[in-house]
């Protein structure tokens, strides 16, 4: 009788402790186990030049040509060369953005795929990922990385080795320590150098005057954004945690940079990079020649998007290809989202993929 | 019969217990007295008894191992020891907190801290499970606690004491004394807690939980104007300081020490007439003001620069419950009108070119929402054994629009041996004024929150069943489930996040949608007058459709048990233990399982008067500093010891 009882209660004890909590299936409910997620998408192909763009719009799949690109929000994607840009930032006057690369698992579906965020198209070069960030303390850590600058016939070598100083006996970020040479020129001696890059403290107005430095004479000039764009007094400029090159979308010096030590990303983890210190840097510093910042392809800032050119294209196995990957892209209304992949180029050059057929798939939250 | 009424009445104006055995009557559930036993709606109870039993000085410890909850200290800020509740699988501002009835104001991002509130004053406390806002409105998705207070029992002077010694320097006063002749009353509460903080690692001054410093004044009153109508006031000033301790090895500089310390200050004002019209109907006015004032400082020692948060908010609210008994039919209808604002400022001083300078910046714009609520409720006992009660309460909230809530509730009573109970209703949330319009800039460490007012409430089905069997005067069993979905959940959108240069912008959407499933077996045993024994198997299971994940920090499996067993000495023993399994928290991390095991002993030293000793946590489980989401005590074990006694009034010995 007392069996009888418990019985029921016991059976449902093994059927709920069966039901744990483990991940389900990906959102969207199909998995990409051998199947191609842009079976379904529409296909659009362009032809992309070396110089100039072609604009491409979503929501149809179709090439389109806008009377003023710069003021349109008619187009999504534009491509230029081995470029991608989105109707966004400096690029457009849209609210796109993009993120990737994404796996193909991770396209597999009708729903978008969870980002951590969408970029933008903004400026950069160089010295973009000079850092690493630790999300758990909010600090940012530099990666010791040496960079190659040349003005004119002139080149230094520069390593960010320090992002806080104490004042008020308080830490303070944006206060660089910058080390920096002159290769084949002048005395050739290492300078460390403080600038103050916290353009006005975390809660001033954007532009605020923040510190350049002029490598020809370890001069550092507080400017704002808008006297840095109009002068060539300077060579690197800081503000907050980006460092702008004074050439391209960055100024009007004709400074370019390259980074020569870049980062292999399966080694340089957030705790390799708290590791680093200034000190034992130096011998990474002091190990970069002329003949280094000679052999590097170096740019002033210019727009960058998250379709990077080492990220949408496999330069790996002869000729280049598309890369084997999806990216998430939103239009140029910031409504809408899509799955974007790139099929094979045709005709593709050193300077041009060629023909290339994107495929689009519209995705929902 | 008149008794009877009476006592009904004066447990309605209180929002509480009347003079009878506590506990044996809960009003949350329904808004109407019911014998605790024979609710239509499932309503448990925690007596300040218990809650003394089990070790209490708050809120959050009283309810820390309640079958059906999970109180999660820490679990949401480093500092603090923020204690919300979590109630089937929902937490922060989806549990409603009442103090008799009223909304409790002054929460940390959707949490209202249950450790800031001790249980000075507390009489009992009461949960209600499942969506509940066709009775009380915005933030009853997954349930309702109500914390109550109560008029003095006793006729003439009365007077009731606690002090306590505790572990890392801890220490508990607690007085009350009251004055009670006929149906005019006044009763003065005041308590004083103080401990000391937890270290988080040796070597290091960093605190896992803050110093702490609680106290508590309170005054409440009541008279009769009228034969039929009765006024009762009750204020409450708490406030809370905490010290908390950090520090952070920055690259290139070293270590720095960060102070951390807080205030908190929450005042609460209540007024309520009663008007009884003869025959169990009455009408209930009801008149409430709260302020909470937080600050809180970040700094490091000995240097000028830090920030300062300024966080206010306040509450008006203006209620009318018309209750009108008509032979087996009891009508509830009524109206609330309630305005809360809302500001928060930070004030920054900081180092720009070597100068000192400081900001003032908005977080929160000051904004006042305005709240108007009518509600009805029909209670109607169909024959001695069925009760059915449907509900609906519909809100306006300006421009996040209306919402209306409806719920239908049944008890079924076979027999005296069966109790079968049912509910669906409907939950919803209004978004909080941090999601409306937070304006959190972190540029500097390359992200932003925005708030958004284009905000829509969150809005959720829930239904809920239970059976209770009761063999024998000695054994109850019971058993139950239930299931929510919750649509257009409101968090802040990680996967959607705008980046402009190199600041990324996250805002808070309607975006998620949530479904928990969850089912409780449990069993009470009274194997002899002076021995109890209780054990509760709760299962929950949580997903979040938006990404196909469980929602983190729900553990699926926890078994709470309790022996209660007085013994010769006049010693009172008690024991009480719980199991929490480990839990997701994201696709690569769980937090652990653990088990807690509570001890008590206690020599009754006069009537009403107790010598105790006890440990909290005997295996001392505590979270390991810097892992996420862990969430086990950050406390460790306390050991106590203490004495409390009554003083009973002149007619009550």
């Amino acid at each position: 009788m007392k069996r009888h009882h418990w019985s029921p209660m016991l059976a449902s004890c093994v059927f709920l402790v069966a039901c744990g909590d483990d991940p389900g299936a990906p959102p969207g409910g199909a998995t990409a186990a051998g199947g191609d997620p842009f079976a379904s998408a529409a296909s659009v192909s362009v032809a992309v030049p070396e110089t100039g763009r072609r604009y491409v719009r979503l929501s149809d799949a179709s090439v389109v040509t806008p009377p003023d690109p710069s003021t349109s929000r008619d187009w999504d994607l534009a491509l230029q060369g081995y470029e991608v840009f989105t109707n966004s930032g400096p690029s457009g006057a849209g609210e796109g953005a993009a993120f990737g690369p994404l796996t193909k698992q991770e396209c597999a579906g009708d729903r978008a795929p969870v980002v951590p965020f969408l970029w933008a198209d903004r400026t950069g070069g160089a010295f973009l990922d000079w850092y690493a960030y630790d999300g758990a303390s909010h600090l940012v850590y530099s990666r010791q990385h040496v960079y190659g600058v040349r003005a004119g016939d002139r080149a230094w070598k520069v390593q960010v080795i320090g992002y806080y100083g104490d004042q008020h006996g308080a830490p303070t970020p944006a206060l660089y320590g910058v080390r920096y040479a002159e290769l084949g020129g002048g005395d050739g001696a290492a300078r460390t150098v403080q600038v103050d890059g916290t353009a006005g403290g975390v809660s001033a107005a954007p532009g605020a005057a923040s510190g350049c430095l002029d490598l020809a004479t370890g001069a550092v000039a507080a400017l704002t954004e808008g006297e840095a764009q109009a002068s060539t007094g300077w060579h690197l400029c800081f503000r907050r945690d980006a460092i702008i090159v004074n050439g391209e979308a960055g100024g009007p010096g004709g400074v370019v940079a390259a980074d020569l030590s870049p980062g292999d990303a399966s080694t340089e983890t957030l705790d390799r990079v708290k590791a680093l210190t200034a000190e034992q840097q130096l011998a990474r510093f002091d190990a970069v020649t002329r003949e280094d910042v000679a052999a590097a392809a170096m740019r002033g800032d210019h727009v960058v998007s998250t379709f990077d050119r080492e990220g949408w294209v496999d330069w790996t196995h002869g000729p280049p290809a598309p890369a084997d990957a999806g990216w998430l892209v939103l239009d140029a209304s910031g409504g809408n989202k899509s799955l974007v992949a790139f099929g094979a180029f045709e005709g593709s050059t050193a300077s041009s993929p060629g023909t290339v057929a994107l495929r689009i798939k519209p995705v929902r939250d | 019969m008149k008794g009877i009424r009476l006592s009904v009445a004066a447990a309605l104006l209180a929002g509480a217990a009347s003079g009878a055995d506590p506990g044996d009557v809960v009003v949350t559930g329904t808004r109407t007295p019911e014998a605790s036993q024979r609710a239509t709606v499932k309503t448990d109870v925690v007596t300040r008894a218990e809650a003394e039993r089990r070790g209490a000085t708050t809120v959050a410890e009283a309810l820390a191992s309640q079958p059906g909850v999970q109180v999660n200290p820490g679990a949401y800020g480093y500092l603090g020891g923020i204690s919300p509740i979590q109630i089937q699988g929902f937490d922060l501002g989806r549990v409603l907190i009442l103090e008799d009835g009223e909304p409790v104001i002054g929460d940390i991002g959707g949490a209202i801290d249950l450790s800031t509130i001790p249980i000075g004053d507390v009489q009992r406390i009461e949960i209600v499970t499942g969506p509940t806002s066709a009775l009380y409105g915005s933030n009853a998705i997954g349930g309702v606690i109500n914390i109550i207070t109560a008029r003095p029992r006793d006729e003439g002077w009365s007077g009731r004491g606690r002090a306590e010694a505790r572990s890392r320097r801890g220490a508990l006063l607690q007085a009350a004394t009251a004055l009670r002749r006929d149906r005019r009353w006044v009763a003065v509460d005041a308590g004083l807690t103080r401990q000391d903080g937890v270290v988080a690692r040796e070597g290091l001054p960093d605190l896992s939980v803050p110093d702490s410093a609680r106290s508590l004044v309170g005054v409440r009153a009541g008279t009769s104007l009228t034969d039929d109508a009765d006024v009762q006031v009750r204020a409450r000033w708490l406030r809370q300081n905490q010290e908390g301790l950090r520090s952070q090895e920055y690259p290139g500089l070293g270590r720095y020490v960060i102070s951390e310390p807080s205030t908190t200050d929450r005042v609460a004002l209540h007024l309520q007439e009663l008007v009884r019209f003869g025959r169990g109907s009455s009408l209930r006015l009801s008149l409430g003001r709260q302020w909470s004032r937080r600050v809180s400082s970040s700094a490091p020692e000995g240097s000028p620069v830090g920030q300062e948060q300024h966080k206010s908010q306040g509450l008006q609210s203006l209620e009318a419950t018309m209750t009108l008994a008509d032979g087996p039919r009891t009508w509830v209808a009524g109206a609330r009108f309630q305005a809360r604002d809302f500001s928060q400022h930070l004030v920054r001083r900081e180092s720009v070119g070597g100068e000192l300078v400081t900001r003032d910046e908005e977080q929160i714009a000051p904004a006042t929402r305005a709240i108007a609520a009518l509600y009805g409720q029909l209670q109607w006992r169909v024959g001695e054994r069925l009760t059915v009660l449907p509900g609906v309460r519909g809100e306006a909230h300006g421009r996040q629009g209306s919402v209306v809530a409806p719920r239908l509730a049944a008890a079924l009573r076979p027999s005296e041996r069966w109790t079968l109970r049912a509910s669906a209703g409907r939950g919803f949330r209004a978004p909080s004024a941090e999601e409306l319009g937070f304006n959190f800039d972190h540029s500097m460490y390359g992200y932003k929150v925005a708030g958004n007012p284009d905000l829509a409430p969150e809005r959720s089905w829930g239904v809920n069943g239970d059976v209770t069997w009761r063999p024998d005067g000695r054994t109850t069993l019971r058993g139950g489930g239930f299931m929510t979905w919750v649509e257009d959940l409101i968090d802040v959108d990680l996967g959607a996040g705008a980046a402009s240069g190199a600041v990324i912008t996250y805002t808070y959407r309607n975006f998620e949608r949530v479904r928990t499933v969850g089912a409780q077996l449990g069993a009470t045993f009274r194997v002899a007058d002076g021995f109890r024994a209780e054990v509760t198997y709760d299962h929950l299971w949580t997903r979040d459709d938006s990404a196909g994940l469980p929602l983190p920090g729900r553990p699926p499996h926890t078994v709470t048990s309790s022996l209660r067993w007085e013994v010769p000495w006049r010693l009172e023993l008690y024991a009480r233990s719980r199991y929490v399994s480990d839990a997701f928290v994201d696709r690569a991390t769980r937090t652990p399982g653990y088990e807690t095991i509570d001890l008590r002993v206690g020599r009754a030293i006069s009537t009403d008067g107790q010598l105790y000793a006890g440990v909290l946590n005997l295996l001392d489980v505590r979270q390991e500093p810097g892992r996420i989401g862990d969430m086990r005590p950050p406390a460790g074990r306390v050991v106590y010891l203490g004495v409390r006694a009554t003083i009973h009034g002149e007619d009550n010995p």
